[in-house]
């Protein structure tokens, strides 16, 4: 079953009874951060994203168009939501049940009308037009905790960490009072876990990220600047292999000195040779891993079991 | 003994079914939210009125009464003047419109009556009101402040928690809260196994009680009501609370254009319903129109309640 695919979505002639609704945009609060806790067992930080929707009338998105208009105007209701500190998430592809989708929000073809839900709710013919329901609620986290990495979604500010502690703390605390009834207990240890998550996080080394490798251009681009840093990366690594080619030089006096003669190398070596096995790791190998359409996965100290 | 069937004969007698003339309802939420006092009617102050001139309204929001202290002042010294506070907020209209067509031949042989221009009518205001809720409840995706968590049930707690945060903010009364009807099964599941002094509250006793969609009664001073168009966020369901100035609605009084007055089936609070007919076709049509507008006034007057849905 696949978005916009009506003939494959009906079961014996008849199309899901889905209740129609517009396109959305995500979009985040800077405040507003949770905890989710993934099938696995660990927990990842994620911004809370909000939805607005396209309908006319609601929240400032005008009507356009004589009548053919297929959806509302969110021009102004978009700057209103931004005025107001929100931080819109721009449309992109995203992995949901481990395929690559064309947007975050996809349109359904229902029996009255189109659905738009979100790329990590699948739906599935229940037969007489009802279906049935699926959360890819890791696929959702992961592609959340990416906004953070690529920049879109600034970090938790610590102001906004120490409120998402306490509320979690609190939820946790007032249900100790109820001890002995059981949707409190079942509650409370899901809060729990994300609490201590959440502290564990705070409390963790911070992975320290490895230095870039230096990139060389296999030609120098028209561009001024970008052509003198190539200049100055490769002058670097000139001063790199001279230093190491003095160094084992002195090493290899040093040897003859304490060898015997019989012993020594010849000197006439090629140097290449030497620096071909020793040349550091360049771009190329970075380049190599293929991105996913979130780009990077969340780092190492974001994902605590 | 002999058994009566009409395997033996007779079936030219009889038709496979006939129509008996009762209707019955299929299942939706018809429960309205919009007459409830949190709410601010800006229909009532001027907006979308004949000959408004926009499909937007404006009205300024201000920080008076309170909202700024005096400054202590030396004697004989001049004080600095202290700014308003305001902002302004728009309100904008758009069209919602529906209608039904009925043959002459349906109308002829429907033994039940619905299919009449005075029921489809009545039918048309409900599915307006209804729409109009539905617009309300999108807004609770607005708020900026919310409690309760993802893949949590809501409960007691939850609820708490945002009355509380409601009290905090200094949001004066009444309350109401709008449930996802999941949300609120979940709540009253807690409130059954609840100890303490929860237990004991008359509003606890009153929540369990069985009412359908709609009001639920009042917990707490915060008039409860379920709504089954709350938004869905994932597997989560946006529910909410505020108090009022929260949220504002405008509805646009229409004219209809060329309108024939005997076509008018029904005209109230900005719905027009009328007929018109089809010769041709053998057919008639009942239509609904409806001009609102629905919008977040003051963000911190609301609070999400985030549960598992």
């Amino acid at each position: 079953m696949k978005p916009s695919a009506p003939l494959e979505m009906a079961q014996g002639g008849t199309l899901p009874r889905l209740t129609p609704s517009r396109p959305f945009h995500y979009f985040h609060f800077p405040r507003k951060w949770e905890v989710a806790i993934l099938s696995d067992g660990s927990g990842v930080l994620v911004p809370v994203l909000d939805q607005l929707r396209l309908d006319p009338g609601i929240s400032g998105v005008a009507q356009v168009g004589n009548g053919t208009a297929p959806m509302g105007d969110g021009t102004i209701a978009i700057a209103q939501r931004e005025k107001a500190g929100w931080v819109r998430i721009p449309h992109e592809a995203v992995t949901a049940w481990g395929e690559t989708q064309p947007d975050y929000c996809l349109r359904w073809q229902g029996a009255h009308g189109s659905a738009h839900e979100e790329a990590w709710m699948k739906l599935t013919p229940a037969g007489g037009g009802r279906v049935e329901r699926e959360w890819d609620g890791d696929g959702y986290a992961r592609w959340r905790a990416s906004l953070v990495d690529r920049g879109i979604v600034k970090p938790i500010t610590a102001p906004a960490r120490i409120a998402l502690d306490a509320a979690l703390s609190k939820a946790v605390t007032r249900r100790r009072v109820n001890d002995r009834n059981a949707v409190a207990i079942a509650n409370s240890e899901q809060f729990e876990r994300k609490l201590r998550v959440l502290r564990e996080m705070a409390t963790a080394p911070k992975a320290v990220p490895a230095p870039p490798p230096a990139v060389v251009p296999a030609s120098p681009p028209p561009d001024v600047l970008t052509g003198l840093q190539a200049t100055l990366a490769q002058i670097l690594q000139s001063q790199q292999t001279l230093a190491k080619g003095q160094q084992e030089q002195a090493a290899r006096l040093a040897a003859l000195e304490t060898a015997p003669k019989a012993d020594r190398p010849k000197a006439d070596r090629p140097k290449s040779e030497k620096l071909k096995a020793e040349k550091p790791e360049n771009s190329e190998t970075s380049q190599s891993s293929p991105k996913s359409p979130e780009g990077q996965k969340a780092p190492e100290s974001d994902l605590i079991e | 003994m002999s058994t009566t069937t009409t395997a033996g004969g007779g079936q030219n007698l009889i038709v496979s079914a006939v129509a008996i003339p009762i209707m019955l309802a299929l299942l939706a939420d018809r429960g309205t939210l919009h007459n409830h006092p949190a709410l601010i009617n800006l229909s009532q102050y001027g907006a979308g009125k004949m000959g408004g001139g926009s499909k937007s309204f404006s009205f300024p929001v201000v920080g008076l009464d309170g909202y700024d202290l005096l400054s202590a002042t030396s004697e004989g010294s001049a004080v600095s003047a202290t700014d308003i506070t305001d902002a302004q907020k728009t309100v904008t209209v758009a069209r919602y419109a529906q209608t039904r067509l009925a043959t002459d031949w349906i109308h002829s042989i429907d033994p039940s009556g619905v299919v009449n221009p005075v029921r489809l009518a009545q039918s048309g205001f409900m599915d307006a009101m209804a729409t109009l809720t539905n617009a309300i409840a999108g807004l609770a995706s607005g708020f900026a402040t919310s409690v309760g968590t993802s893949g949590v049930a809501f409960d007691h707690d939850t609820f708490m928690a945002a009355k509380g945060a409601l009290i905090e903010a200094k949001v004066p009364g009444p309350y109401m809260a709008v449930l996802h009807p999941t949300s609120f099964a979940s709540w009253q599941t807690d409130l059954e196994s609840r100890q303490g002094i929860t237990q004991w509250k008359p509003a606890n006793e009153q929540m369990q009680q069985l009412r359908g969609p709609g009001f639920q009664g009042n917990y707490d001073g915060v008039d409860i009501f379920t709504c089954d168009k709350i938004p869905a966020s994932g597997s989560d369901r946006v529910n909410m609370m505020f108090g009022r100035g929260a949220i504002g609605f405008a509805t646009q009084e229409i004219d209809g254009f060329g309108i024939n007055p005997n076509d008018v089936l029904l005209q109230v609070e900005s719905v027009l319903i009328e007929q018109s007919r089809n010769a041709t076709a053998g057919s008639g049509n009942v239509t609904t129109h409806f001009y609102f507008g629905v919008v977040e006034i003051e963000d911190l007057r609301g609070v999400q309640m985030i549960a598992l849905g």
